[in-house]
């Protein structure tokens, strides 16, 4: 829209300086902008298609626009919290801005267009209905049905009040809502609104409404003349079509029939009266003369027409008649006086007639079923069309209240026949819920506080109305939707609900009703609250009646019969079901009744117990007793509100019962279904949400007093304000009762709409899970160089602050983690959820504007799935916080000790282990240990800690089978025959296996108990690690196991264990001389000459050999400084990673180190006399260590070999791996180690301890080719050997966001591939490649050559694999 | 003021989304009724400012619990004891 060079943001029109952020003015605007969009989209829905259709281009033009503007502010305002840029956010406003102008401009064109059809052709264009204000705007010329006058005035209000109405009242055939119910109602001003359908039970509050009771009466009365007696006066066609469509109405007939039956023949009738478009005297007499006619001509016609196609009246009258057999052909007159309904049924429905012979059923009263037809003089003629039975589909207060539904006896006796009653046509069933919420709107209006409570609700029913009714059209001539009916069905049920909410609102509100078994003996002029149904939509008949009663006397002024019929219930109720819902509704109201007096005396003494603490005062201790639920209260009122909690629970148990019940006896035997969400909601919010809302009040009034109360108001009114907190806290507490109720108490609730996405489903779960990762991110990036300024600022006199830093650190990307699975799942919950159940439906420019992405049906997770991964997650991660928290607790029990001087292990996420693969290769390490930071060797003077030194240990969580001893600032010395310290070792953490927490566990120990093993294991360890600083891991198990089953062996618990080793998982030393090369050696090398184990797969077993495991010449000689053991056990041979067998007695090149082996260079140093064989290359940092026989050949030259592209192809590549590496698997082994090695650098310790990505490498990449990467990721030209870089090494062509969502993608660690493309350049420039050489190749091709270079005794000091760039890759 | 459906329907939200709205005002004015009055006013005072900075923000409850722990743990408290009452009124 704009252009970039020549943009000029707008002049705003909210000043910045007004609000308290930049974004704010902009925010505000923006939601201007789409208000203004809403309502020139409703003027355009406000004229009916057939006049538009005169203006065809414009008004696509003003779709295409409207979409267009959608989408913009759809983007602007879901991301207004994201665009943290006012100056992107202001650009893509006056994107919008400039968008609505157009529209504008095109709604003003369309508006021209019409009038000038109108002008052009006043038959098909706007005519008396619609005019042109002096604006330009297009108006409705439609008189007030309000008695505001017929005439168009020039009052602007008056004219905008039109425009309000308009869509009930421009089309009258083709829009199934300008019926005069849904028109009288609709254009009453809302305090004024009537429920004109419920004429029989309310006072007419308007003239038009009057008139046409009066005449539905005499219609009723049977004065069919009535019908066709038009009033005097010049009348405008549309209240000409009103009025026979009311009539019409009130004859039975439905919505769609109507439609259909004046669809072909309102046409010419309007043509005709709508060609005197003269306002002369004469013209206007002729015009009334003319509506005159059509009046009746109308009608005739309609009742003519239904003739013609065979349309049949059926009209029930309320007698007790049994209906009569078929073969008198069903005419049966209805007792005079007697209300009637019509109900015409269309040709090609079902012959419900037949069925009616055959029909019986005892249930059933016996109704008169009255034929009925129209004959051409207007008069109804009900005895010209057979007898229907058929089912009830209008209100019986309709029929004068003495009319039940009219069911053949014979009915049930045909099984399709019951179905066929049964089943209530959407339309039916929108028509009682609709009546239901005008007498509950009614109600409400009543009572100050509860029209205030539920005034959301009201209007929202009332959209939910008008929504259903631009349905209408689409119903088929059952009243059933065509095609899709999930909006219908959303919107009946959406209305349902509030309802149901009302109602029972309303039932606490209204005064005690009469025992049931009084009910015929109360008042008639008092509303009786349980009459009203709490149903299903498809229940029929509850609720209905009773209303009416109360209006006895004026039933008997509009001369109606003022008795009623008391027993309300459907008749085919069993007397059974009615005593028992009677007996369970007693319950009901006894528990209300007991509920409201234990709330009333809980908070009034509440009150007085906040009066009498004097609340200013209170001290943060007293605070906590009064406040959240957990209050010590005094006895008393603890026992009030045990009592409140007690009747609050039995009256929702009370109410349920009775309403299951109720539900049970009426018509079908439906139960009222409590596991639907939309009933557990009612519930929590009768029972839970608003008497916690009366005790937040309560509770409010304390605060009156403090002067903390300032702070609530505004606080509240901020989050009110952005909402979508508050909405992911209810989230959260509805994902938690929804994953224990399967979803559906959660259910409905669309996250979409929250403002957090705009997607569905898992598509939710999963934006809001990358959203979090900002946060995660945030955290460790936080928490990286927290552990950066400790390296660099590190002072023994403040390690203790040290490490509070790190564990704080590390808790918050903990918490960063916890709130996104939680978030993520709860989103998928309950999005999910609301798939079955069916999200609400907003209104059209709503829905274009917000949920245009959302159009895409979404695979959906099983419920039961989603909720054992939440719990799962949940589980999960809290136990980490808690471990966490636990830890750090203990860590600061412990600093008082280390402020004496006492050196305390604590957790160090570095020497956790390494990221796990998500499925791990038999040829890849198990876990990758990080590299150790040098930060964590703690110099200690160079003494040896002594056992009593060591002090306690942290006991392993006990919800873990494995216990990592913390033994961090740990170290053993190392000292030269002499005496002389040659080095010393940092042990970091040790974990032991086989005495594990469920061990002792299952050993039915005490907490107590398994903690103080743990300590004696520590304390032990640690003894034997000060007291021999040379051993290995074997020797170390075996004695630790000794010393346990000395100290323990005799106790119950360690047989019951059947302990029989003592097993260290992972040791990783230190040693500051020969920096990271421990951690990194101690995962490639393998133990056992003959058998391969991977790491950690050997098992050391109490008396198994230690010469069975043990590798190292230095460890055999500290071995020999054993008693126990001699050096003849020791093995003379084991296996290197090459493959090569090397004799023990062969000069030592390097010491083999193998993963579990607690071991470092220095022992070799002091085996060999104190002086080091060999330097050690700082290659072997990132290099497993490899004694090979003399290097005798050369690596392949890239300059010499015949380069095909694919490197790990060439037979030189193939041959010298067969000749250096033992073959090409030892070799592709070794470097996919080497490629875990260099990507274990981009993970920070928790990375690593959480296991949370995978190996780019080992799971794709190393098979990528190059121009894979370019195509996915727009690489670099291949051959281009001058790639702009920025500064990082990464090639600036790159796209990241592609990089970073496929990363995302595969649990890959964005830093880590993007190292890998910074790596892979380098390499590039250095070697030969084409556009199918891979990853592999070019790696291997480097890690050959480096290797050849370090092993061939050259001291080229290799670069580790990281170029320094980027990420250090 | 503690009416929710007073200030929370805006003409769009639905039944389920003044629903959740209803429960998270309920958890998190009851947590706050408990900080304001626990803690001293200047920390209220910051307290405060710090929701208006960071009310409209995405992460915005994460960034509140990492400042306020204790909030957090009055939060976690208040949803805790909600569901506990939801879970045994609501009919299952």
């Amino acid at each position: 829209m704009h252009d970039e060079e020549t943009y000029k943001p707008r002049k705003r029109q909210n000043r910045e300086e007004d609000f308290d952020s930049p974004l704010e003015g902009l925010i505000i605007e923006a939601e201007q902008v789409r208000n203004s969009t809403k309502e020139l989209w409703r003027l355009l829905m406000e004229i009916p298609q057939n006049y538009l259709d005169k203006a065809n281009n414009e008004v696509a033009e003003f779709y295409v626009t409207y979409l267009s503007l959608n989408i913009v502010l759809g983007r602007l305002l879901d991301d207004k919290n994201k665009s943290r840029n006012k100056d992107e956010f202001e650009k893509v406003l006056d994107q919008a801005s400039d968008l609505l102008e157009e529209l504008r401009i095109l709604k003003n064109e369309i508006d021209t267009k019409l009038a000038e059809s109108a002008e052009t052709d006043p038959t098909t264009g706007p005519g008396e209905d619609l005019a042109i204000l002096p604006t330009g705007e297009f108006v409705p010329n439609e008189p007030l049905p309000t008695g505001k006058g017929e005439q168009l005035n020039d009052n602007q209000d008056d004219v905008m009040f039109r425009q309000e109405i308009l869509v009930t009242n421009l089309d009258p055939v083709i829009e199934p809502e300008d019926d005069i119910f849904n028109r009288s109602i609709s254009t009453l001003p809302p305090e004024e609104r009537l429920l004109f359908s419920d004429l029989e039970t309310q006072q007419p509050r308007t003239p038009e409404e009057r008139n046409l009771l009066e005449l539905f009466m005499q219609f009723q009365a049977g004065q069919r003349e009535a019908l066709m007696k038009p009033e005097g006066g010049v009348k405008k066609l549309s209240q000409i079509k009103d009025e026979v469509r009311a009539v019409l109405s009130l004859a039975g007939y439905n919505f769609n029939q109507i439609n259909q039956l004046f669809r072909n023949q309102i046409g010419l009738i309007t043509k005709n009266i709508a060609s005197l478009n003269s306002n002369t005297e004469l013209v206007r007499r002729e015009k009334s003369k003319r509506l005159d006619e059509a009046y009746v001509e109308l009608l005739a016609t309609v009742t003519s027409s239904l003739e013609d196609s065979n349309h049949r009246f059926v009209r029930s009258a309320a007698t007790t008649e049994k209906p009569r057999s078929a073969d008198n052909a069903g005419v049966q007159e209805a007792a005079v006086g007697e209300p009637e309904k019509v109900i015409p049924v269309q040709p090609g429905d079902e012959d419900i007639s037949d069925l009616a012979d055959t029909k019986t059923d005892q249930n059933i009263p016996p109704a008169a079923v009255l034929n009925s037809g129209v004959s051409l003089d207007g008069d109804l003629d009900l005895s010209q069309v057979p007898t229907l039975p058929v089912s009830d589909t209008l209100p019986d207060f309709l029929f004068g209240g003495a009319v039940l539904p009219t069911l053949d006896n014979n009915a049930n006796s045909d099984p399709e026949a019951s179905v066929v009653e049964a089943e209530l046509t959407f339309e039916q069933t929108f028509t009682r819920e609709k009546e239901r919420h005008f007498r509950l709107k009614d109600l409400c209006s009543q009572n100050d506080f509860l029209q205030r409570l539920y005034f959301s609700d009201l209007l929202r029913a009332d959209r939910h109305i008008t929504a259903i009714r631009r349905h209408i059209p689409l119903m088929d001539n059952t009243g059933k939707p065509i095609g899709s009916s999930d909006k219908f069905k959303a919107e009946l049920e959406a209305l349902e609900v509030i309802n149901n909410r009302l109602q029972l609102a309303l039932e606490d509100a209204t005064p005690e009703p009469q025992p049931p078994q009084n009910t015929e003996e109360a008042p008639a002029s008092s509303f009786k609250l349980d009459t009203l149904p709490y149903h299903s939509p498809r229940d029929p008949f509850m609720g209905l009646v009773t209303l009416a009663e109360q209006n006895a006397d004026w039933r008997e002024g509009v001369g109606l019969p003022a008795d009623r019929p008391t027993d309300y219930l459907h008749p085919s109720v069993r007397e059974e079901q009615i005593d028992e819902y009677k007996y369970r509704r007693s319950w009901s109201i006894e528990a209300r009744k007991n509920f409201k007096e234990a709330e009333s005396n809980y908070q009034t003494e509440l009150k007085k117990f906040y009066e009498n603490r004097g609340f200013v005062s209170k001290t943060k201790g007293a605070v906590k007793t009064l406040f959240g639920g957990r209050p010590e209260f005094p006895s008393e009122l603890e026992k009030l509100q045990a009592e409140y909690k007690y009747q609050k629970k039995r009256y929702a148990e009370q109410l349920r019962n009775a309403l299951v019940t109720r539900e049970g006896a009426s018509a079908g035997n439906r139960s009222l279904d409590v596991t639907q969400p939309v009933t557990k909601r009612a519930f929590a919010k009768k029972f839970v949400i608003e008497p916690r809302y009366r005790l937040l009040d309560v509770q409010a009034e304390a605060l009156e007093t403090n002067a903390q109360n300032s702070k609530l108001k505004p606080i509240m009114d901020q989050m009110r304000k952005h909402r979508v907190p508050l909405r992911w806290l209810g989230l959260l507490a509805a994902a938690g009762i929804g994953a224990a109720t399967g979803g559906a108490m959660v259910a409905g609730l669309n996250m979409a709409r929250w403002g957090v996405s705009t997607f569905g489903g898992v598509a939710v779960a999963n934006a809001v899970y990358k959203q979090k990762e900002k946060a995660i991110n945030k955290a460790s990036s936080e928490l990286s160089l927290e552990k950066e300024r400790i390296e660099n600022e590190f002072t023994f006199e403040e390690i203790n602050e040290y490490d509070e830093s790190l564990d704080l650190g590390r808790l918050k990307v903990e918490r960063a983690k916890l709130k996104q699975k939680v978030y993520a799942t709860g989103a998928a919950v309950i999005v999910g959820g609301a798939a079955y159940v069916g999200t609400s439906l907003i209104d059209a420019p709503s829905v274009q504007a917000e949920a245009l992405p959302n159009e895409k049906g979404v695979k959906l997770p099983a419920d039961e799935a989603i909720k054992l991964e939440h719990d799962k997650r949940t589980l999960e991660i809290e136990q980490r916080v808690e471990s966490i928290r636990k830890s750090i607790e203990e860590a600061n029990a412990r600093g008082a000790l280390e402020a004496k001087g006492v050196a305390e292990p604590t957790p160090t996420p570095e020497s956790s282990p390494a990221p796990k693969p998500a499925s791990t290769p038999s040829n890849a390490p198990e876990t990758l240990p990080a590299k150790p930071k040098a930060s964590e060797v703690i110099p200690n003077g160079g003494k040896p800690l002594s056992s009593s030194s060591q002090g306690e240990v942290m006991p392993g969580n006990g919800s873990t089978p494995e216990t990592l001893l913390q033994m961090r600032r740990v170290k053993v010395p190392h000292y030269s025959p002499g005496g002389e310290l040659l080095s010393e070792t940092a042990v970091s953490n040790i974990k032991l296996r086989g005495i594990s927490t469920d061990v002792l566990r299952g050993a039915m120990l005490p907490d107590a108990k398994v903690n103080e093993i743990y300590s004696a294991l520590n304390t032990k360890v640690n003894d034997l690690l000060a007291a021999r600083p040379n051993f290995s891991q074997a020797e170390l198990e075996s004695l630790l196991f000794r010393e346990l089953q000395n100290t323990y062996g005799k106790e119950d618990w360690w047989t019951a264990a059947n302990i029989n080793e003592v097993k260290i998982d992972s040791i990783i030393t230190e040693d500051p001389r020969v920096g990271n090369l421990i951690g990194v050696q101690a995962q490639t090398f393998e133990v056992n000459p003959v058998e391969t184990l991977d790491p950690g797969e050997s098992i050391i077993k109490a008396g198994t050999s230690v010469a069975d495991v043990l590798p190292a010449k230095a460890s055999i000689e500290t071995l020999a400084m054993e008693p126990n053991l001699s050096t003849d056990q020791a093995p003379v041979t084991y296996a290197r990673s090459g493959g090569l067998v090397i004799d023990a007695d062969s000069p030592v090149q390097s010491l083999p180190i193998q993963r579990n082996i607690l071991e470092t260079v220095s022992p070799t140093i002091e085996a060999t006399g104190g002086v080091p064989a060999r330097e050690i290359p700082l290659m072997e940092i990132t290099q497993p260590k490899l004694v090979r026989p003399e290097i005798t050949s050369l690596p392949p030259d890239p300059n010499l070999y015949s380069f095909s592209g694919n490197f790990t192809k060439s037979p030189d590549f193939v041959k010298y791996v067969e000749t250096q590496y033992g073959g090409l698997a030892k070799f592709n082994k070794i470097l996919t180690n080497q490629a875990l090695l260099v990507e274990g650098e981009t993970y920070d310790g928790f990375n690593s301890w959480l296991n949370e990505y995978r190996s780019p490498y080992q799971t794709v990449l190393a098979k990528l080719t190059i121009g894979d990467l370019k195509e996915a990721f727009d690489g670099p030209e291949i051959g281009n050997k001058n790639v702009e870089v920025d500064g990082t090494g990464l090639p600036k062509s790159y796209n990241t966001d592609a990089i970073r969502q496929w990363a995302t993608d595969n649990n890959f660690k964005y830093e880590t591939v993007r190292g890998w493309l910074v790596k892979l350049e380098d390499l590039k420039q250095e070697f030969p490649h084409s556009e199918s050489t891979t990853v592999e190749d070019l790696f291997a091709e480097s890690f050959i050559k480096k290797d050849w270079y370090a092993q061939s005794g050259g001291k080229q000091v290799l670069s580790s694999v990281g170029n320094g760039k980027g990420v250090g890759i | 003021m503690t009416n929710v459906n007073q200030t929370s329907n805006d003409g769009a939200a639905t039944e389920e989304e003044i629903y959740a709205e209803e429960l998270g005002t309920i958890i998190f004015q009851s947590a706050l009724m408990q900080f304001l009055v626990a803690e001293e006013e200047s920390q209220t005072s910051a307290f405060n400012s710090f929701i208006e900075a960071h009310v409209n923000t995405d992460s915005f409850l994460e960034d509140l619990c990492n400042e306020y722990p204790e909030f957090e743990k009055l939060l976690r408290e208040e949803m805790s004891l909600l569901q506990k009452e939801l879970a045994e009124i609501v009919p299952d």
